[in-house]
């Protein structure tokens, strides 16, 4: 009876509820600091770039018809040496990456709603959780995703929905076409937060075939961009861009600041708390992702003894990147943006143009 | 490997708030400890500022007030001076500065609120035109009621009668970031014998006084409640305030202002901004007038309508004079002129704010009276009946 | 967890079962040796026809119906004109199986293993030396057909299975009156020998179920097979308090669950019906639903779904909220939280979890008292802790809500074991809520989740349709779709025949 392994639609999913963590914590400001208030629209600016990467990371993974995991594709194109070294740069990454994510989810929960606690107990709890994700079976992990994509497009929804009486369109409407060039520029950020779509495609082995993956998988990309584009609407429309800008989290002040009839107010504390589930889920992938990467780099039998190391290391990452709050937030929003979309945007499409060499032999999953 | 991290974890929930939750959150409180403040209020005293709290009780009020150098120090302090454990400021509504705080120190609090974990952005803001905060929370006798209450009912006054229109300090901010300028919701404690219940004869209410109008600097100057309106009728939040106005056969008559809609026609010369031609149109119904006047005659309805559209002219009139002195564009016309034309106005190359004070500004003013409310066309018509 | 391995590790080392149990031949001596002081154990000699050939025939009082044998198995054995041309054994049993013996059912029988069974089913048996013919003369004991005290329904069936198995599989027969629903039988437990059934319609379940079912039930080696607590817990790789298996009284659920594509178990003793490929979409269904308007349904089943989050939710909300982030509260109803805990001597944590303690004590109680004491027992409980702890200011009334309203929406749950195990999470989720607040409550619900999505019923996830189904599967879970609309079965089940109307 046993059915094992991650769904394409699962897959997804999981991509997506993972993508809501960096989309509502850096993109208002992100986006903002670029377009202004008609920065509402550079998500739509991204969305050539964000399908042309869906297609990129298909045409990378597909070696002779056959759906591979990112490393196992590398070593074919690349030969074995040059691939497991840009395996190992990026799983390097990954890492660094998710410790970065850790730090970020952390330093929220601090600034929102637990404002005298201590980043000490948070950054393990959060990263022990995902361990878990991590350790065990895929097929759990992807139906956890589907469920929670499910949630949290409501909860997404409904915020904004609640948001809407008290939106401004003089805030957002008409937008500033005089600023085209900033909107387009604007669409930076929104690549860099959906970027991770090809870092976790080292799993894409472990993800069962489906005839229709690339139309899925840019319904998937349409439907982030959607959400963005919502989101921004209602978090520059709400709070105003200048104020927005002033915030470290415009997301959730304006979920803050939002009052439901009579009946509830200040949900923030709730809507922050549900988020931290995209971190769990944003670091589990990331864990399996980069727990692939040396498992086929290692030849290992199990991905999951590769599951505390990578976790260890984001844990490290986490409290040695930066020394307090102010620091971090220049690092997470220039530096850390600046490397994901070279990687992503440069090294990776011109490492799929590299034809594949001849088969080598197969490493155990 | 995954029960060895979960007891790892374990030990972690005790390092919680289950007991003193010190070592971790220092969140947890018990909640019938909480005096949860209603009502802020700031005032300024040389170098240091005093904080006023007003908590919402059930019958009880609580005022605390504490000197500091900063708010948050302020705050602080208040929690020493009650027999309760936590002076909780999460349920803050309406955050009042005195005139003297709204001078020195209105970006400060701002900027606080903004900050500040339990205070929310949409806390009403009000300055107290020629008194401290203090005054405005402590003198009004609200029969039981609490000074949140007071207030609370004060905005809807407000809205009604058109007085002002009650902003949230996000909007402050905001407002003050976009355009240099903000308009806040003035008001007075007033000594007044007009509140008959009062035991001494004289009770001391809060009233409009229109706006405030601020800069970053802080409180640039007050608009009389005549301005206000005109501010209100230019931004087109009207409530239902009632116009007097002389019918011209020396007697008075009242209408109800309903409705009123701006529009904007920008001119625009080689790229840029020239004349600006604002049209208001006035919906009114008749609520008070002689007994003699025919409303039958179309006449009369006209000269009710000029009557009407003169005192809307004079007031939109005055306001623009004001603003255009000032240099400060406090009616968000810049955006109504956007909204018009919004490709042509992103494409200028001065930027509205250097436009602004010298730009040609033509208004008109006409009023539409819809109808009167007890449905007789005509006194006349009675009379004949009988 | 080793050490409880360790701990419960037994004595003695494994016994295979023997095979053949009775290695002798059959006969009249060993099966009077075998059933040696069984008191119910009735052994007689019988000249057959009057003539020189003698058989025993064998039974057990109280399991056979006398008067069946004495007139459809005696009588005829005796008569001289009947058995006249038996003149040897293989003659005798030929002229038995052939019908001289007045009964319908009848079976020939080398083992004596066979013969120790069936006589212990209620079978007569007519035994010679190395062989002998068994008659079905069981007479069933047991209660009549009744009402369902579970699953009570309007418009439905109101007959419910009892702990006859043949009873049951009749009960089955006349919904499913079709040679496709299969019953493939077997006895589990070396000294129970309790009749199990795998039931399911050819052509229909998914053939993999039904022999992952068969294997499983084939590994089970126990000495007896008596309560369902047994069968799940060694058909179940994993048993969770969360109900992978459901169970069901009424013989039309059944039916209409084997018709959706699951594969099911009926159990000799056992008054109710098995169903694998357990979902806790399924759990929140009744058959109602489909008696009634799909309006009506889909509301309900929706209210059923609220009412298991309320169930679930509501205590931690509440502690989390108050004890961390009182400023969700709105304002009037803080103030009047504050005004009525004023004089409460106890922290919000010991309330809850004394006022949670207080309603399971109850409703234990309230199950273990006979019917007429018990309602007095809760009527009183509620009254003493509810009405006077609020007077007598040791309870804060809205904890006394909270627990009651969470206390209620759990009955709303149609499965019994689902509301068992939301009790359970229930208090986890508030110790939570109290240590670390809305994180907390959060750090648990995701661990839930993620606990829930690794479970699996034969190959079914316990949350399908919500973790691998699409748009059109979440909505049939979620609400009563008019029949019209709903021409396949539900695919998670992955039935062979996937429509179920034209």
């Amino acid at each position: 009876m046993e059915r094992d392994g991650m769904t394409f639609r699962q897959y997804l999913a999981a991509i997506g509820v993972a993508l809501f963590s960096p989309i509502s914590r850096l993109l208002p400001r992100g986006v903002l600091r670029i377009a202004g208030f008609s920065g509402w629209l550079s998500p739509l600016a991204a969305l050539p770039f964000l399908l042309l990467e869906v297609c990129m990371v298909k045409r990378l993974v597909t070696v002779e018809g056959e759906t591979l995991g990112l490393g196992e594709a590398l070593e074919r194109r690349l030969g074995r040496g040059p691939g497991k070294a840009v395996t190992a740069l990026l799983t390097l990454w990954i890492v660094f990456y998710g410790g970065v994510m850790l730090r970020a989810g952390g330093e929220r929960l601090l600034s929102t709603i637990y404002p005298s606690a201590h980043l000490g107990f948070f950054l393990p709890a959060i990263l022990g959780l995902s361990v878990v994700f991590a350790l065990g079976k895929l097929r759990t992990a992807g139906r956890c995703a589907l469920v929670l994509m499910l949630f949290f497009t409501v909860v997404l929804a409904l915020s904004c929905a609640v948001a809407l009486p008290s939106l401004r369109w003089d805030y957002v409407w008409p937008p500033d076409f005089s600023r085209a060039g900033d909107i387009a520029l604007g669409a930076l950020p929104v690549m860099d937060v959906l970027s991770p779509w090809a870092l976790l495609s080292f799993l894409r082995g472990r993800v069962s075939r489906d005839e229709n993956c690339r139309n899925r998988a840019w319904r998937c990309m349409l439907f982030l961009a959607g959400l963005t584009v919502l989101l921004l609407l209602a978090t520059i429309g709400d709070l105003g861009p200048a104020l927005a800008l002033r915030q470290q989290y415009p997301f959730f002040v304006m979920v803050k600041n939002l009052r439901l009839f009579d009946l509830l107010e200040r949900f923030d504390a709730m809507v922050v708390g549900i988020w931290v589930i995209t971190d769990y889920v944003l670091l589990g992938m990331l864990l399996l992702s980069s727990s692939a990467a040396l498992q086929s780099l290692s030849g290992s039998r199990h991905r999951q003894v590769w599951v505390p190391p990578c976790a260890g290391g984001m844990l490290l990452a986490a409290f040695l990147v930066a020394r307090n709050a102010f620091s971090f937030a220049a690092f997470s929003e220039r530096i850390v943006p600046g490397v994901n979309l070279a990687l992503v945007f440069v090294l990776l499409p011109v490492l799929s143009l590299i034809p594949p060499g001849k088969k080598l032999e197969k490493t155990e999953k | 490997m995954k029960r060895a991290v979960l007891f790892l974890l374990l030990p972690l929930l005790l390092l919680s708030g289950c007991g003193d939750g010190r070592l971790v959150f220092g969140e947890n409180r018990e909640i019938e400890q909480l005096v949860p403040v209603e009502t802020l209020g700031v005032d300024r005293s040389g170098e240091l500022i005093t904080v006023i709290a007003s908590s919402a009780s059930l019958g009880d009020r609580l005022l605390l007030k504490t000197p500091g150098v900063t708010l948050a120090r302020a705050m602080r302090e208040m929690q020493n001076y009650t027999e309760k454990k936590y002076i909780f400021f999460g349920h803050t509504r309406q955050l009042l500065l005195g005139e003297a705080a709204a001078r020195e120190e209105l970006t400060e609090c701002l900027a606080f609120v903004e900050r500040d974990a339990a205070l929310r952005l949409d806390t009403r803001l009000y300055v107290v035109q020629g008194g401290t905060a203090e005054d405005a929370m402590v003198l009004p006798a609200g029969g039981g009621q609490s000074v949140g209450d007071l207030l609370e009912s004060l905005e809807k006054d407000v809205t009604l009668l058109s007085e002002s229109h009650v902003t949230t300090c996000a909007e402050v901010s905001e407002a003050l970031a976009g355009r240099g300028c903000a308009l806040v919701s003035a008001l007075a404690a007033v000594r007044t014998e007009n509140v008959l219940s009062a035991e001494e004869g004289e009770a001391v209410i809060l009233l409009s006084t229109g706006y405030a109008l601020v800069t970053p600097e802080g409180l640039c100057r007050f608009l009389d409640l005549n301005l206000s309106r005109g501010v209100n009728l230019l931004t087109g939040e009207v409530g239902g305030d009632v116009i007097e106005a002389p019918d011209g056969e020396g007697h008075w008559f009242a209408a109800q202002l309903t409705g009123a809609e701006a529009k904007f026609r920008p001119g625009y010369e080689e790229g840029e901004l020239t004349v600006l031609d604002i049209e208001l149109k006035l919906s009114c119904t008749l609520s008070e007038l002689p007994h003699t006047t025919d409303l039958s005659d179309p006449s009369v309805i006209c000269t009710l309508e000029t009557a009407i559209a003169a005192l809307e002219q004079a007031r939109i009139t005055a306001v623009l004079d004001l603003s255009q002195a000032l240099g400060l564009d406090f009616c968000d016309l810049g955006t109504r002129v956007r909204r018009a034309s919004s490709l042509r106005f992103d494409a200028m190359e001065t930027p509205w704010e250097e436009l602004f004070p010298g730009l040609e500004i033509s208004s008109s003013v006409s009023v539409n009276l819809e109808r009167s409310y007890d449905g007789t066309v005509s006194t006349v018509d009675v009379r004949e009946v009988r | 967890m080793k050490w409880i391995q360790r701990l419960f590790a037994p004595s003695t080392p494994p016994h295979p079962e023997r095979k053949p149990r009775y290695p002798q031949p059959i006969s009249a001596e060993n099966l009077g040796a075998a059933f040696a002081d069984c008191g119910d154990f009735s052994l007689r000699e019988v000249r057959l026809g009057g003539g020189e050939l003698t058989a025993a025939l064998c039974s057990l009082e109280g399991l056979v119906d006398g008067a069946t044998v004495s007139e459809d198995v005696l009588r005829p054995l005796t008569d001289g004109a009947r058995f006249g041309e038996a003149r040897d054994v293989p003659g005798a049993v030929r002229l038995l199986r052939e019908g001289l013996a007045y009964y319908y059912s009848v079976r020939e029988l080398t083992a004596m293993d066979e013969a120790v069974s069936l006589l212990l089913e209620g079978w007569c048996a007519v035994v010679f030396d190395g062989v002998a013919v068994a008659f079905e003369t069981k007479q069933p004991k047991g209660r009549s057909v009744e009402k369902s005290e579970l699953e009570k329904g309007v418009k439905g069936a109101k007959d419910s299975f009892n702990e006859l198995y043949r009873v049951n599989t009749a009960l089955l027969r006349q919904r499913l009156r079709t040679p496709d629903l299969k019953l493939r039988e077997r006895a589990v437990g070396r000294r129970s020998h309790t009749r199990v059934a795998v039931v399911y319609i050819r052509g229909l379940t998914d053939p993999e179920v039904v022999s992952e079912l068969e294997k499983r039930l084939s590994a089970i080696d126990v000495d007896g097979l008596l309560t369902t607590g047994t069968l799940e817990e060694f058909l179940l790789p994993r048993r969770s308090p969360f109900p992978q298996l459901s169970f069901t009284e009424r013989p039309d659920r059944f039916a209409q669950e084997l018709l959706s594509g699951r594969a099911g178990l009926l159990v000799d003793g056992l008054p109710l019906g098995i169903l694998t490929q357990g979902t806790l979409a399924e759990q929140l269904k009744v058959t109602e639903d489909k008696a009634g308007h799909w309006l009506t349904a889909s509301l309900l089943t929706l209210l059923r779904y609220a009412a298991m989050l309320l169930s679930l939710l509501l205590p931690a909300l509440y502690v989390a909220v108050t004890v961390y982030h009182q400023e969700m509260i709105p304002t009037r109803l803080l103030l009047s939280i504050i005004q009525t805990k004023q004089d409460v001597p106890f922290s919000t944590a010991a309330e809850t979890l004394g006022m949670l303690l207080a309603f399971e004590l109850l409703q234990e109680a309230g199950l273990r008292l006979p019917e007429s004491v018990g309602q007095t027992v809760s009527i009183i409980g509620a009254l003493i802790v509810g009405q006077s702890a609020v007077e007598a200011k040791v309870l804060s009334p809205i904890v006394v809500i909270v627990v009651a309203v969470s206390g209620i929406t759990g009955y709303t749950m149609p499965d019994q074991d689902l509301a068992t195990a939301l009790r359970l999470c229930r208090l986890v989720l508030v110790l939570l809520g109290l240590a670390l607040g809305l994180f907390g409550l959060v750090l648990g619900l995701t661990l839930l989740l993620w606990y829930l999505c690794s479970l699996e019923s034969f190959g079914t996830p316990y949350l399908a349709p919500f973790c691998d189904g699409g748009l059109k599967e979440v909505l049939r879970a979620l609400l009563r779709l008019p029949l019209r609309l709903m021409k396949e079965r539900p695919a998670g089940l992955h039935p062979r025949d996937v429509r179920n109307q034209r």
